[in-house]
């Protein structure tokens, strides 16, 4: 997996790219809690992810969480790999609600 | 990219049955006699998947097991061991070790590629 | 994958087995109570099928499963192997053998040569079980129950809920190939995935999992081969697999069982339903009674029938599939929840598996789900009783043609929004007040064609009738393209009947609003359309006793809109539970603004008005509930109550009550007939603890104050 970090106006921009898969599911996390640090407003471009499995899916959501509770926002930015979307679809993620803590219908998963 | 198997047994016959039924299905597979032998040959290529036996000299399939499970590249490497029936004790502890899952032997040849494709595809 | 390559494994494999089988009939001859060896002999066989089976050798597969069955019925000991069955066996061993070789040689073999000791094989399975009456019962059960545990066929759905071990990416597994695996029995649908225990970013494990996955399983395959598919996660894991549909059919179970045991075609047991007699034609047949006799009870039939539908009309409802599908699988899913909660109290009965975290926790996650689904059934139970208004739309076509005819007006009316949802008891009793809105519009909105043309529109005048939900609330809005409502002739007529006394400083809403008050009316002379005594002010009341509201919009010659706001259901309402004394009340939370507590000087009495109690500046009449409702209360000082500030139209009260006790939804229940309607009482509730509580109705309460 591999990324970079930029400020783009108000909101700082992740790319990553590569497998968001287990085995860079450590670098993940830091990377997600850098940029979460750094704006209020994150997006998390996934065009360039190749695969991905649950491990990188429950970081996604675990960063949404958390921005839920800070006043933050993360979005994703597409479009994505068809890896990605059956990775998605596999993993039962493509979903109608959001969860308990989703007050402001912003979850990343909602299926358009 | 076709995905590679490391298949472990101190037996040759079984080397070669489970090297011929894997390479039949699409598999590169690179064969060990023993744990130490395997963890060799996992130095110096990339490994979808392990299927081990267990009885084995040198390193047995337990302590390969946990060696694997110890090292960064193979930490979450899909892992098969080879049991018979009447070793439930030693199935325990493969699965306390680290296992992905098991074949009972006699295996199917089938039900081995099966197995492996539930793991890599 | 090629498996030809694989046979010659398989053939050496089979070889070894199929000495083992032959060694081992023989000394079965010698010694038949000899279980272990009949266990081996079980296996080989066994082992052969399936083997043979997964490499696409069905012949072999099909020959040595009948072997195996009637192993399978000496090991159970249902029969007893004799000199006989084991012949039989041994010369199909031998058969065994060439079909095996003729893989090997790669030579077709003529599975024809089997049949014959196919058939003694069947033949002696059944005699033997049949003469054996203390077997024969449990043998017919064994055949005539199959797999999919479901007579007459069909798939069986399955309720499967997984919360993966935590640990499984370490263990080298992917949880989500359990997914996959599943895929591979059948249709894997519905599926949620319980995302409410990921942790927080900074805290999260990354190589953990934390989600739980329900879903449902439509298959052939039995329970045991789903459980199969977790074998290598059910260490740690969450598994429950519960069937949650038994296959229906129309025919009757005896039907079935015919068919099932072949011994009619399902065709026959169709046709011969078709053809049962109706009950009367049977006892007439049997000179029990007269034709006459039946139609004259026929007729009374008919009767009652009508009567019923009559009946059920007011009292039963139209649902959507999909509510009520909903529904039922939430319940399904309550079911689930159930045996989850039974499996964890029973903790130590319970395999290790199925219950991993300590049973207290786990209770808890059980109640938030618990919970979770309760509201999701109340949400999906009050939307069975949400109808389109569209039905109700449609009867306004008729009446618009008939009054625009008779009228000498072109009307067309256009309706827009007939799938908005209203509640029932909302629906019902709207259908009046829009009929008395659609016949002013047309009688008093509209100009005559000529006019309209002089006035430079079309000849065609359009009704609009809409409805939106916005919010909270559904709006139905009737509008017309008229002449719009005349400003001074509304003044000077509301002057003349002494509605008004003085209409300086006016709003243009407030003199719209004119109209809604009781004994206005603006028609120079009484028309058979909206002359009939119901006036303007008998819409609003009857649209206010359901919460609703109306207001009125009005362009000179360009129209009027009358928009009435519906609450989107009657029965539940967010509420401020309050107390005074002893008792709660509910005060509906649409209607509460803000609560305080005054300071010791807010609270003044002003000549003529009453109390007041002063919030920010503003002075706002003082209630206090306990005078009111005639009742006993812990404080009589203001300073020492709360003051809940209420809104009624665009007027503040103050409410004072003992204490707040919170806000919580509750469903409105009516008091029922041996209560007399009491002004300031919209309805009863019961609370959490079973204790009644009242509702007060914000709208009786100011008014009985006033009075």
């Amino acid at each position: 997996m591999q990324y970079t970090i930029q400020m783009e106006e108000e909101s700082v921009v992740v790319d990553l790219s590569g497998n968001l898969t287990v085995e860079n599911a450590a670098a993940l996390k830091e990377v997600l809690m850098s940029a979460l640090s750094r704006s209020q407003r994150i997006i998390v471009n996934l065009e360039h992810v190749e695969d991905a499995d649950l491990s990188g899916l429950q970081l996604l959501c675990s960063a949404h969480r958390i921005s839920t509770h800070l006043n933050k926002n993360v979005a994703l930015a597409g479009p994505c790999s068809e890896t990605f979307m059956e990775a998605l679809e596999t993993a039962g993620f493509l979903r109608h609600d959001g969860c308990s803590l989703d007050t402001q219908k912003t979850c990343l998963w909602k299926r358009a | 990219m076709s995905k590679t198997v490391l298949a472990v047994d101190d037996s040759a016959s079984m080397r070669q049955l489970v090297g011929f039924a894997l390479k039949e299905a699409g598999y590169d597979v690179i064969s060990a006699a023993h744990g130490k032998e395997a963890l060799e040959k996992l130095s110096s290529a990339k490994i979808d998947i392990v299927i081990t036996d267990l009885n084995m000299p040198e390193m047995d399939g337990i302590t390969l097991i946990k060696e694997l499970r110890s090292r960064p590249n193979s930490r979450f490497t899909p892992i098969i061991m080879l049991t018979t029936e009447s070793q439930d004790a030693k199935k325990l502890e493969g699965k306390q070790a680290g296992a992905s899952g098991w074949l009972v032997k006699p295996f199917n040849p089938v039900d081995l590629v099966d197995s492996v494709k539930r793991f890599v595809k | 994958m090629d498996f030809k390559k694989l046979f010659e494994v398989f053939v050496e494999e089979a070889m070894e087995h199929i000495e083992n089988l032959e060694e081992g009939l023989l000394q079965l001859e010698k010694s038949p109570d000899d279980a272990e060896l009949l266990n081996s002999i079980f296996r080989a066989a066994h082992t052969i099928k399936g083997s043979s089976g997964s490499l696409g050798l069905k012949d072999i597969s099909r020959f040595t499963h009948i072997k195996e069955e009637i192993l399978d019925a000496m090991r159970n000991g249902e029969i007893v192997p004799d000199k006989e069955l084991i012949s039989i066996l041994l010369e199909g061993v031998d058969l065994l053998k060439e079909m095996v070789a003729a893989v090997s040689e790669e030579i077709v073999f003529d599975f024809n040569r089997c049949s014959g000791v196919m058939k003694r094989i069947k033949e002696l399975l059944e005699a033997r079980r049949t003469s054996d009456p203390a077997y024969s019962d449990s043998a017919s059960t064994s055949r005539s129950a199959p797999d999919r545990g479901c007579i007459g066929g069909g798939r069986m759905t399955y309720m499967i809920v997984f919360r993966p071990a935590a640990d499984l990416f370490r263990r080298g597994i992917n949880p989500a190939m359990i997914l996959e695996d599943l895929r591979s029995l059948g249709d894997v649908f519905d599926i949620r995935t319980h995302t409410d225990d990921i942790p927080f970013l900074s805290e999260i494990d990354p190589e953990s999992v934390y989600i739980r996955w329900d879903l449902k399983l439509e298959t052939d395959h039995d329970e045991s081969a789903i459980r199969e598919k977790f074998a290598f996660v059910e260490d740690g894991s969450e598994i429950l697999i519960s069937p949650i549909k038994a296959c229906t059919g129309e025919i009757p179970l005896v039907g079935q069982l015919l068919v099932e045991n072949n011994v009619v075609s399902r065709e026959d047991v169709e046709e011969a339903l078709k053809e049962q007699k109706k009950l009367g034609q049977i006892l007439v047949g049997k000179g029990k009674t007269t034709e006459y006799e039946i139609e004259k009870i026929l007729e009374k039939q008919n009767a009652q029938k009508a009567e019923s539908f009559k009946k059920s009309i007011s009292s039963s409802i139209r649902v959507d599939l999909k509510k009520l599908d909903n529904l039922v699988n939430l319940v399904g899913e309550m079911v689930i929840i159930h045996s989850m909660f039974q499996q964890t109290l029973s903790g130590g009965r319970v395999q290790s598996n199925v219950v991993s975290a300590s049973a207290a926790e786990r209770c808890d996650a059980i109640f938030s789900q618990l919970q979770r689904i309760g509201r999701d059934i109340q949400e999906s139970t009050m939307a069975l009783r949400m109808l389109s208004v569209g039905d109700v739309f449609q009867r306004f076509v008729r009446l618009v043609r008939e009054l625009s005819s008779s009228k000498g007006k072109n009307v067309d009316l256009v309706i827009s929004g007939e799938e908005t949802e209203l509640d029932k008891g909302v629906l019902e009793r709207i259908a009046d007040p829009l009929v008395h809105l659609i016949r002013n519009a047309i009688d008093h909105g509209i100009e005559t064609p000529d006019e309209r043309q002089a006035a430079g529109k079309s000849a065609r005048a359009t009704v609009f009738l809409r409805a939106y939900q916005q919010g909270d609330a559904v709006y139905i809005d009737v509008e017309d393209d008229g002449r719009g409502l005349n400003k001074d002739r509304i003044v000077k007529k509301a002057l003349e009947k002494g509605i008004l006394s003085d209409a300086a400083g006016l709003t243009d809403e407030q003199v719209y609003s004119i109209i809604f008050l009781p004994g206005f009316s603006t028609a120079e002379k009484v028309t058979d359309v909206s002359g009939r005594g119901v006036g303007m002010d008998v819409v609003k009341k009857n649209i206010e006793t359901f919460n609703g509201s109306v207001s009125i919009k009005s362009r000179k010659g360009l129209g009027v809109t009358i928009s009435i706001r519906l609450p989107l259901t009657l029965a539940i309402i967010d509420g401020l539970t309050v107390r005074v004394g002893s008792e709660s009340f509910i005060i509906p939370i649409t209607s509460v603004v803000e609560s305080i507590r005054p300071s010791g000087r807010a609270v003044n009495t002003i000549e003529g008005k009453g109390e007041v109690v002063d919030v920010r500046g503003e002075y706002i009449p003082l209630i206090r509930l306990y005078e009111l409702l005639n009742m006993e209360s812990l404080k009589k000082i203001p300073s020492e109550a709360i003051v809940v500030v209420t809104q009624y139209r665009d007027n503040r009260f103050g409410l004072m009550v003992d204490d707040l006790v919170g806000e919580q939804q509750v469903v409105l229940k009516n008091l029922g007939k041996a209560t007399p309607k009491v002004k300031n009482i919209a309805g009863g509730t019961i609370l959490g603890d079973g204790r009644v509580a009242l509702v007060l109705d914000v709208a009786g309460i100011v008014e009985m104050s006033t009075n």
